[in-house]
């Protein structure tokens, strides 16, 4: 695994994926808005 | 993340959540989201608080959302994977994108592939080779038929009528 920081660049270069759903699973590692809804097992 | 990353498995989810609470209670931490929102780190402080650690990062990727990403068909990665966990039937449609290329996005890819979606396809920045996610959780998704479209960045969620059409990729230089 590389473990340098990745600084990707871009160019005009585009094109379209259909689809029909997205889910978006950038940075969720850190997304603790689970706590939230953390109910203490009976 | 195991609470909500590992679908479909009862005792490993109440094991993890007993882990989670008792790592909390065990180490005094108190967990709190909104900050912003009429609380700041100095009534923290005032609480007696030694230390305070802050994830805005997480805040951040929802106020600032890829452009079309308000469309009813667009779900967020721990969202989906916690209501999959809960046990509720979420109705995935026929072909869906899972934007990142880390292991939640592994995860989300799978779990989306268990709910039915017949064409899941990732799409990360990353090369293949810089991907976040371990090297076997890329080539599990693979067996299990996720398609990957690495080296590409989203750059518009296309909408129709208020529904998801299709993504607008742009291409990603190597760093």
């Amino acid at each position: 695994m590389i473990n340098a920081c990745f600084v990707p660049g871009f160019d005009e270069t585009r094109k379209r994926v259909e689809a029909d759903q997205v889910i978006l699973a950038i940075g969720q590692a850190c997304d603790l808005s689970f706590l939230d809804r953390l109910v203490p097992l009976p | 993340m195991m609470r909500y990353g590992i679908p479909g498995t009862g005792c490993l989810m109440i094991c993890s959540t007993r882990r989670l609470e008792e790592s909390l209670a065990l180490h005094s931490i108190q967990t709190q989201s909104g900050l912003g929102q009429g609380r700041h780190f100095g009534a923290t402080q005032e609480r007696g608080v030694s230390s305070s650690l802050s994830r805005p990062w997480s805040t951040a990727q929802r106020e600032n959302p890829l452009e079309g990403s308000d469309s009813l068909d667009v779900l967020w990665g721990v969202d989906f994977l916690g209501r999959v966990a809960e046990g509720e039937k979420v109705q995935l449609k026929e072909r869906v994108i899972v934007i990142g290329g880390g292991s939640v996005a592994v995860d989300v890819a799978l779990t989306a592939r268990r709910c039915g979606a017949k064409d899941v396809t990732m799409i990360c920045l990353e090369t293949r080779e810089e991907m976040p996610a371990h090297p076997w959780e890329v080539d599990g998704a693979l067996k299990e038929g996720v398609k990957l479209i690495p080296s590409w960045g989203p750059h518009e969620i296309v909408k129709d009528n208020g529904r998801v059409s299709a993504v607008e990729i742009i291409i990603a230089c190597p760093s």
